[in-house]
Formats: structure tokens, sequence, C-alpha cells
């Protein structure tokens, strides 16, 4: 006879503890140490992987249920607007500079972390480390096919959008976004957790997603906004497991702290020096403004990341050491990045422009302590030669930071007109940074970094020209040779936004929405 | 301080001299004219003299500046890796001693940029 | 003390997880922007399950929080009938 059991509905923090402890066992063929090689040499010092919790408690069951209703409610939105053309109700073909921008460079940065946590989740011992990792790397594989399938609809339409996998490896400007990857990704298990859940994630990734992803929605891009709130809300869950991990680790044993504070001050640096980019995104390639990069600065780093630093000072945990400096180039970073992007618009695969007279009046009134008098004069200046006949397209390349690659046109801080540069010797080979922090990443790693792989170098070394080119040849045009190494159409893709394919089919497009 | 490693990492620089066909690599910057947005890196046979290192690469990429054309080049001053430097510029790189990815600043006294504030 | 805060997308299901931080911590602020609406409060904030089903008569089980999460600060304590953010700050 079967008799009727009441079951009692497990809590969420018991499901967690069911779902998350006691999978593991231990190793009989091989020793432990064979199986776990890497999570030891770092120097962190873990006493009992059962501390780890996820503050979510999020379980598979879970995770899968909800990840599964984002991704239905994502590809509706994605269907709909290639169904009806939504690509025609962007404020203006100018935005798409930062959707490129945005798929050159950040989206296959979500396929590293895809790579990078599912080493973690392989090479961490405890069991709950084992599947947050897990999550994340699908969470990651999921932004990439997500921004993928998102932006191919672009890919129909606008140019710039297609080859992003060669590209990736090769043109100059993706070059800063892929070796801050590669840097994680080559670093240890532990390294890695530090620099992509706390530092990029928790401190930074708010400024990426938050007030850019809200700006493509002011600006009509229903599908940017979509995949881009899509992939926050796993964002949140990971910035959430940032901040665990770095409690744990801290919390495990005190010789982590000084470990730990170093990454943070590299990594709080490198990633700073990325988010530039998104600096000049918003301030420059949104037609529609939700906010500047000032202000998202002031909000999501220096009240939210203060207040977190605040909060882990009772571990011995100072903020970063570029804190003070990162936050005083938030007047200057996206003016300057944009200017550099301008005067080297022959090279990039994006539009470049001349903001408007009501741009800039609004980025004046954004920046009131540097933008008329350092940025302002230098746009009219090149707005005018560009209306007079003369764009200015540098064709000398630029020198470029031998730890974030940036080309070297940030300046000293405190000082708008002093570009920085540091050179360091090592083993009689000498090294240029852009900056003190940069210098001193290097000098922490120098093995590491002798191998940057400096676009602008490797160039001059040959190194960047397709197998069939004749560099003797006489009419051989080495910068249009790199160009098309770079799989760049030319006369498409890069140079000025004015008079470009994209102006036009756009504008074209446009006027056939409203009659036949 | 070095790279925590498992086992022996050990690389050969990728961007030593000898990968560069014979030619150095310099970096060039005009101080506080910063309307051209970043330094340059340029790829010289060491026998180039300065002047022609100025005549063929970097006086044509800052042309579009206001300023360029004001350039005395006989009365520019110098510095090289952050220190100050008295080059001959009708002498060779190598004999200025300009070595594989050295800084050069130069200083144009009296030209202060755009709005005379540096630009 | 610090502020923290919780950003959702503004859309139907979400509204009611506003309108119950709303209700229930007396000293949040609503913020709009394009697409997303920002609940921020010092010190803390907590998000109570019955509030949100006596608002909409359904049951809510608080981890459908994240589909329609856009980020949050601080410390988080979830259970089976509320989450809470703090700073220990």
């Amino acid at each position: 006879m079967d008799m009727n059991v009441s079951k009692k509905k497990l809590g969420i923090k018991e499901r967690y503890a069911h779902m998350t402890r006691g999978l593991g066992w231990e190793p009989t063929y091989q020793p432990a140490e064979a199986v776990f090689p890497y999570d030891k040499y770092e120097g962190i010092k873990i006493h009992d992987w059962d501390k780890w919790v996820d503050p979510f408690r999020l379980t598979m069951d879970a995770y899968w249920k909800y990840q599964g209703e984002k991704d239905r409610k994502l590809y509706a939105v994605i269907e709909a607007f290639a169904q009806n053309n939504g690509h025609l109700n962007i404020t203006d073909a100018r935005y798409l500079s930062a959707i490129k921008l945005f798929w050159q460079g950040v989206s296959p940065l979500e396929n590293y972390v895809v790579q990078g946590f599912a080493r973690a989740g392989r090479h961490f011992r405890g069991e709950a480390s084992r599947i947050a990792c897990q999550m994340q790397a699908v969470d990651e594989l999921r932004h990439y096919q997500t921004q993928t399938h998102s932006i191919s609809n672009y890919n129909k339409y606008y140019n710039g959008f297609h080859s992003q996998r060669h590209m990736w490896d090769r043109v100059w400007y993706l070059s800063v976004p892929k070796s801050f990857g590669e840097d994680a990704l080559s670093a240890g298990p532990f390294e890695f957790l530090i620099a992509i859940s706390f530092s990029f994630e928790y401190v930074l990734t708010n400024l990426l997603f938050v007030p850019f992803m809200s700006g493509a929605a002011y600006n009509g891009d229903m599908s940017t906004v979509t995949f881009g709130f899509s992939a926050q809300s796993d964002e949140s869950r990971h910035m959430t497991l940032g901040i665990e991990a770095i409690k744990f680790l801290l919390e495990q044993d005190p010789a982590n702290v000084p470990i730990v504070q170093g990454w943070i001050d590299k990594w709080f640096w490198r990633g700073s020096k990325v988010l530039a980019l998104v600096g000049m995104m918003m301030d420059y390639m949104l037609p529609k403004r939700v906010m500047s990069w000032k202000e998202a600065w002031e909000i999501y780093a220096e009240e939210n990341g203060g207040a977190l630093f605040r909060d882990l000072a009772r571990y011995g945990i100072r903020p970063p050491k570029g804190w003070a400096d990162a936050c005083e180039a938030k007047n200057h970073i996206s003016h300057q990045i944009w200017l550099l992007f301008y005067e080297y618009g022959g090279a990039t695969a994006f539009h470049t422009w001349s903001p408007t007279n009501e741009e800039l009046d609004w980025l004046s009134a954004k920046y009131p302590d540097s933008f008329d008098k350092y940025y302002r004069p230098r746009l009219e200046f090149l707005r005018d030669k560009h209306a007079r006949g003369g764009r200015v397209y540098q064709t000398t390349l630029p020198a470029l930071c031998t730890t974030c690659q940036i080309p070297l046109c940030f300046t000293e801080p405190g000082d708008p007109t002093k570009i920085s540069h540091r050179e360091t010797v090592h083993e009689g080979e000498k090294y240029v940074f852009c900056s003190g922090h940069c210098q001193e990443i290097f000098s922490n790693e120098p093995e590491k970094f002798v191998q940057s792989w400096l676009p602008v170098n490797q160039i001059y070394q040959g190194n960047c020209f397709n197998p069939d080119v004749d560099p003797t040849a006489p009419d051989f045009d080495p910068l249009k040779a790199v160009l098309e190494y770079f799989h760049y159409n030319l006369g498409r893709d890069n140079g000025d936004f004015e008079g470009s394919e994209d102006q036009q089919n756009f504008a074209k497009w446009r006027g056939q929405a409203g009659h036949n | 301080m070095s790279v925590n490693a498992l086992g022996p990492y050990e690389f050969a620089p990728r961007d030593a001299v000898k990968n560069f066909h014979g030619n150095i690599l310099v970096n060039f910057c005009w101080d506080r004219h910063v309307l051209v947005a970043a330094p340059f890196a340029v790829a010289l046979p060491p026998g180039m003299t300065l002047r022609q290192a100025i005549t063929t690469f970097i006086a044509p990429s800052i042309a579009f500046h206001p300023d360029a054309a004001k350039i005395d080049w006989n009365t520019v001053t110098w510095e090289k890796d952050h220190l100050p430097w008295q080059p001959d510029i009708d002498k060779s790189l190598a004999e200025n001693k300009v070595g594989h990815k050295d800084y050069l600043v130069f200083i144009t006294p009296g030209l202060n940029g755009l709005n005379s504030i540096g630009l | 003390m610090s502020k923290v805060f919780i950003i959702v997308q503004a859309n139907e299901e979400a509204r009611p997880i506003v309108e119950a931080l709303v209700q229930d911590n007396p000293n949040a602020v609503v913020q709009e922007s394009p697409a997303m609406v920002r609940v921020e409060a010092e010190g803390s904030l907590t998000l109570n399950r019955s509030t949100v089903e006596a608002l909409t008569g359904q049951p809510f089980d608080i981890q459908q929080l994240h589909i329609n999460l856009i980020s949050i600060s601080g410390h988080i304590d979830e259970e089976d009938d509320y989450l809470t953010v703090a700073w220990n700050n």
C-alpha cells in the first residue's frame, strides 16, 4: 500500500546546500595536487572551500529556468526588430559606430571570459565555486551568442560589422581589449577571478551596460538595449559573485590580502583604460545622450566603488592605487580618445565625425571644468578644416603603451596639455608607457609584457601585410596594405561619416519608409 | 618582481631591434601641442639624419597644426626619455645616440598651440 | 552610510517590484531613465515577496527578480520571503 508522505518544500538555503555541497570526491587514481595543479602557485591559501556561498543561492535547476525565460523574451524582441525594419528607427546612422565598436571590441571579450571561467571552474577545488564558474561561463557564451544574433541584423545593412573574428586578432585599436582579455586568461585562476569578477564586473561593468544600454534605448535601438539588459541581468549575478569571491579570499587567510590588493591595483587600472573607449561611445557616438561619461563615472565608480572600498577596509584593503588618477581623468579621457580616433579616422572600421553645435553645447554643459578650454577649440578647429576641404586623416602611426596598448593620447593628471609618457629599461630593452600605473604593471611582471603584440610595432616589423603583397613594388602603399590585411572595405568601413555609404543608405531607406 | 609561474617563464622581447629590418623605432612628441592627438612612432634607419627624419616623417604629420609652419627646427629644444638633450640635427640618429624606442620630445618656445594654451 | 541600489527594466513585470520597494522602504528614491528604473536608498533596500504578491495577486518567487534585474549594489541576503541589499558601513 502506498503511503502519502507530505514532502515539505525545501527553503532556498537548504536547496542551495543540497545542490552545491557534497558533490565532489577525493581522487584516488591520481593525487589531488595532480588533478588541481593551478590553485596553489599564486600563493592564495584556501582552508575551507565550503565557505564559498553564492548570495543569490542560484542552483542549476533555477538557473536554466530563468535563463530560458530571459532568452525567450530576448529572441521575441530580436525577431520583431528584424521583421519591422527596426534599424530604421534609430535616431541616426552615426549611432551605429558605437555598436560597431561594441561588436568589434566588446563581444569577443565575452568569448574570452567564457574560456576563462570554464578554466577557473575546472581548476578550483570547491564544488560551489566550480558551479558558479560554470554558470558564468554559460552566461558569457550566451552573451556572445545573443550579441551575434542581435547585431547580425545590422550587418545586413551597414558597413564595419563583417569581419569581427578576423579583425579582433589584427586591428590596431582592438588590441586594447584583446590584450586585456589575454592578460587575464593567461593569469592564474584566482587572479582571473579578481580581474574579471571583481575589478571588471563589480567595479566597472555598470559603466558599460547600464548608462550605455539606457542610451541605446534612448536612441531607438530596441535590439541592443534588449540584449544589453538581458546580459546585464546576468552581470548583476556576476557582480554579486565578484564581491563574494573577494570576501571569501580575504577571509580565508590574512596572507591573501596583499596578493589580492596587488591584483585590484592592476586590474582596476587596466579596466579603467579599456573603458575609455566606452566613455567615447557615450559622449560622442550617441546622438541622444542619457548621461555623460563623467556623470556615469561619478555614480557607478566613485559612489558605488567608494561604498565598496569603505566596506572592504575592514579586511585591510584600500582603494586601488590608480583610483585618484582615474577619477581625475573623468574630465578628459572620453575627449582625448575621441580626438585620437577622429584623427586616425582613416584607419578605423567605424565612422567618426565632427559634433554638431548642439552636441558641443551639451558637452560644454556636462564638462564645465575641461571642455570649453581644452577640447572644444580642437573639435572646432578640425571641423572648420574639414569644411574647407582639409579633413585631417593622420597617417603616421602613433606610439603605443606597452601595457594597455592605447596610443599615448592621455595627459598628465592635472596638466591637460602635457602628454603623459614613461620609459623603463628591462634587460637592455626599452619599453614605453602611457602612465606610471601602466609602467608599474609592467615592472611587476616584465616577462609577461615583453611579449606584448603591439600593432604599430608589428606593422613596422612587416607582420601585418597579406602574404601576396610586394613591399618593394614602386606603388606600394603600406597603410593601404595594412588596412587590407585588416579586411577593411576601404572607403566604406572607414573615414568620416559625412558622405559615407552608411549615411546615404540610412537616409534613403528611411525616406522610403514613409512612402512607396 | 617577476611573473608568478609554475615553470620556467622566459620569452624573448617581441620588439627587439633585430626584428625591424635594420631600422630603429623612434618616438616623437611635440610638446604642448595636443591638437596632434598622440606622439608618433616611426621606424628609421640609424644612418638617417635627425633633420631627414623630421622632414620626411614628422613635419608632414603635424602640418595641419597652425603652429607647424612656424617651427624653426634649428632653435627647437629637445628632451630624450625625460632628460634635456642637445642633438645636432644634421648628424645621423646613430651619431646623436638615438636608440631603439627612445622617446624624443621637441619643444618649440614661442609657439604655444591653439589659443596659446598648449593645444 | 553608503547608498545601495536595485535597477530593473522598465516593464510591466518589474513594475510591482519597484512599487513593492517603494512601499517597504520609506527612504527609497526612484529614478527613471530610458528603459530602466533605478531604486536607491541609504544603507539598505528590502524586497518582500508578500508585498509583490499583494500588489499582483499572483505567487512571486524572489528569484524571479533575475529576469528583469539590470544591476544591484551591496551585500545580498536572500531568503524565500525577502531579498535585502546592504552595505556594512
